[in-house]
């Protein structure tokens, strides 16, 4: 904030919470997204709207702190999981991005169901979000928003 | 309700063909993004719109009945379309932006620069 | 694990590794390395082809009307080849020519998003994935094209940017009726379900025309090319390169490979219509590069009118006119580069395009004259060199098949494009200039080697032209194996579904 006096502590208390909670919402969007609405994709975009948020309240620089990595790396991170979830099934010979599922028991939340597509979803995830705010805070900077 | 929406995406479509003939820059962008949302409707029409269901296999379930579940395609083209689009329209106001710098004008009829004289 | 995907996963790799390395030296080196690995593909993958007839790859192991498939003819294998040489030379040239600040701007990301588009479509299986690597290919360039944001590039790059938006919606409407109509997306599906619905319910079936308006904006065919003079002579020397050498070309691709699996059912309509947009682009395209005096901008005119060739072969619709498409398509991409190439080079010399402040350039660099030689007589077809084989073709094809009114046009075009570049080659090459103080300038600029990267990847291509030219035969040869293929389309529907 440029201007100390314009200060409005109750939403800076609300935008945090709230970039927190709708992070966690999109985390849980993207696990239960193969068979249920939701997925990558909403999950990112859910996700990067919270950080939008913030970043409006408190600037694009104490939004980087928030999330520590750059941008751009979001995109690759998210680039090298999708390439990873496409390549993986090739190691069982069959042929790339074919499903591979694993169950497994797990003592609290019960039997996961779980594999390659999720990977896949997580980088679809990381991309979204990368790409987002890529977009968002080259035009923040640009017009001098924070 | 196919006719109805297919009156909106004629509207939408001579809207957007209107806009892309302006003579100003920002008219002839939002244009593009009139088109853009015209044609992901034309995808959306023909793949056959009627109250349905969702097309997930129910729970337990190995089959599914095709009568009672709407075409995932065309929803899965439009998502792709929609996500190209997203980043052309990101990609294109930043090219506004930076154009308006360079020429300080909206006028595309001062585009003339690099045609034969 | 099937080959084919890798054409996709090498620039894929490089696109990843290049948002993690900031070093432009480690990524000038990678994106030569990763080139060279495109090219070994390519043969590799060309190889097999040529022995096997096809390759086929269902991605996610989905069987094929219902997944993505993959697959590659010797034509999409031919394609593949000379797009891999054509970007392993614009590559190396890229390394010297471009400036220090593009390069760190992550110039060879944008240039690897074009090969992975120009690969993915010349191998998609079925017509939604052709669009999304059009996308690919088209976001790509939309930012190279305007990278850099030097006033008359971003003139060149709102028209480029327009029209082509236009074009893929034109594409994706095509794509939605066509699957509302026929319920199904994979190519040879639908070319399956086309042979079996007989006449056609009318002839002005919207989504055909849809997709053909699209894939002529993107070919820039008569009468949708205003874009590509436009626009093509605005960005650096080696973008301008790469586009002209491969992306109007995957709209041709894209056309053949429509025409042949289902448009021909209805050729009475639609081949009157490709053969004159064929001779149009042709005649006009030439005529009008007659009038102009930029380097570049005559070029520009030239894809326009050398993509008629294409299209004129392709509307014979005989083995040998269809041969000569895909020899002539091979040979313009290779000779069209190396034009821009030196164009290029020759742009950073003078400082300038314009026929008439150039000249004398023979004299003081007589290799890249002999360079733009090959390529510009190449386009204008002299033997030995590519383009005299490409024309040969066309024009024997024409015959064969008794458009000799066509064959003769497209002769009287040969003769055009030779004017056109015996213009460019005097003007800039030939003629005298008195100017003295730039000659001075000029010397002191070019002593030693100062352009190696530039010059090798000129010379590969010039290379290949005259390989191309002088063993035409086994090329020649193999096109039409790749014809025969493409018009028994029989086969390509069995083998992708079967």
């Amino acid at each position: 904030m440029n201007n100390r006096s314009l200060r409005n502590i109750i939403l800076e208390k609300i935008v945090g919470l709230f970039m927190r909670v709708m992070v966690i919402f999109s985390i849980y969007l993207l696990l239960r997204g193969h068979n249920n609405p939701g997925g990558g994709f909403i999950g990112g975009i859910i996700a990067s709207t919270g950080f939008i948020f913030y970043a409006i309240i408190f600037g694009t620089d104490s939004l980087q702190k928030v999330i520590k990595i750059k941008p751009q790396s979001f995109i690759g991170i998210g680039l090298l999981l999708v390439l990873v979830a496409a390549l993986l099934p090739t190691l069982f010979s069959t042929e790339m991005l074919t499903g591979l599922w694993i169950k497994a028991d797990v003592p609290v939340l019960g039997t996961l169901h779980a594999g390659t597509p999720l990977i896949f979803d997580t980088g679809v995830y990381a991309v979204v979000i990368g790409v987002i705010l890529t977009i968002v805070i080259s035009i923040m900077e640009v017009l001098k928003w924070n | 309700m196919e006719l109805i929406l297919a009156i909106f995406i004629g509207i939408l479509y001579a809207g957007g063909v209107y806009l892309v003939l302006r003579r100003s820059i920002v008219k002839v962008i939002l244009g593009i993004f009139v088109l853009a949302n015209a044609t992901n409707l034309i995808i959306f029409l023909a793949g056959g719109i009627k109250r349905s269901g969702e097309a997930f296999i129910a729970e337990g379930k190995e089959t599914v009945d095709l009568a009672t579940i709407s075409d995932p395609l065309p929803q899965a083209l439009i998502l792709t379309a929609i996500v190209i689009s997203l980043g052309i329209a990101a990609y294109i106001l930043a090219l506004k932006y930076r154009y308006f710098e360079v020429t300080e004008t909206h006028d595309l009829d001062q585009l003339s620069k690099t045609d034969q004289k | 694990m099937s080959i084919l995907p890798l054409l996709i996963i090498v620039p894929f790799t490089f696109i990843i590794l290049a948002l993690f390395i900031h070093h432009v030296r480690i990524k000038n080196a990678l994106s030569l390395i990763l080139g060279l690995t495109n090219f070994a593909l390519a043969f590799y993958i060309l190889k097999i082809v040529h022995n096997a007839g096809m390759l086929k790859t269902q991605m996610g192991s989905w069987p094929a009307p219902y997944g993505i498939t993959l697959v590659a003819d010797r034509f999409s294998a031919f394609m593949i080849f000379i797009s891999a040489i054509v970007f392993l030379a614009v590559t190396l040239y890229s390394i010297q020519s471009i400036d220090k600040e593009r390069l760190k701007n992550n110039y060879f990301l944008f240039t690897y998003g074009i090969l992975m588009g120009v690969n993915g479509s010349f191998i998609a299986g079925d017509i939604f994935n052709l669009y999304v690597w059009f996308e690919v290919m088209l976001m790509s360039s939309f930012i190279l094209i305007s990278f850099g944001g030097e006033k008359a590039q971003l003139e060149g790059s709102i028209k480029y940017l327009i029209l082509n938006l236009i074009s893929s919606f034109f594409f994706v409407a095509g794509i939605g009726i066509l699957y509302g109509k026929m319920g199904s997306l994979n190519l040879a599906d639908l070319a399956l379900k086309f042979s079996r619905i007989g006449d056609f319910p009318s002839l002005f079936e919207p989504s055909l025309i849809l997709l053909l308006v699209g894939f002529a904006i993107k070919g820039a065919l008569f009468p949708f090319f205003f874009w590509l003079p436009a626009s093509y002579h605005t960005p650096p020397p080696a973008v301008s390169a790469l586009f002209a050498g491969l992306l109007t070309k995957v709209g041709i691709y894209s056309l053949i490979r429509i025409y042949t699996l289902f448009l021909h059912h209805y050729d009475y309509f639609w081949n009157p219509i490709i053969l004159w947009m064929g001779i149009l682009s042709m005649v006009i395209g030439v005529i009008t590069a007659t009038s102009q005096f930029d380097f570049r901008k005559i070029l520009s005119f030239h894809i326009i009118s050398q993509v008629g060739y294409v299209i004129i072969g392709l509307a014979f619709y005989t083995i040998s006119g269809l041969a000569a498409a895909i020899f002539f398509l091979g040979h313009n991409m290779l000779s069209k580069t190396n034009a821009f190439l030196v164009a290029g080079w020759v742009h950073r010399e003078r400082n300038t395009l314009s026929l008439k402040d150039l000249g004398d350039m023979f004299n003081k660099h007589t290799l890249w004259g002999i360079l733009f030689f090959i390529s510009a007589f190449s386009l204008a077809g002299l033997p030995p060199l590519s383009g005299f084989a490409g024309k040969y073709l066309i024009i024997k094809a024409g015959i064969e098949s008794n458009q000799i009114i066509v064959a003769m046009v497209a002769l009287f075009v040969g003769l055009f494009t030779l004017f056109s570049m015996t213009k460019i080659w005097i003007e800039v090459f030939w003629k005298n200039t008195k100017n003295e103080k730039n000659d001075s300038e000029q010397r002191i600029k070019s002593n030693g080697l100062p352009y190696r990267y530039m010059i090798t990847a000129s010379i590969i291509l010039a290379l290949s032209i005259i390989v191309m030219g002088v063993w035409a035969k086994p090329i020649a040869e193999f096109c039409e194996t790749a014809a025969t293929d493409l018009l028994n389309n029989q086969k390509y529907i069995n083998f992708v579904l079967g």
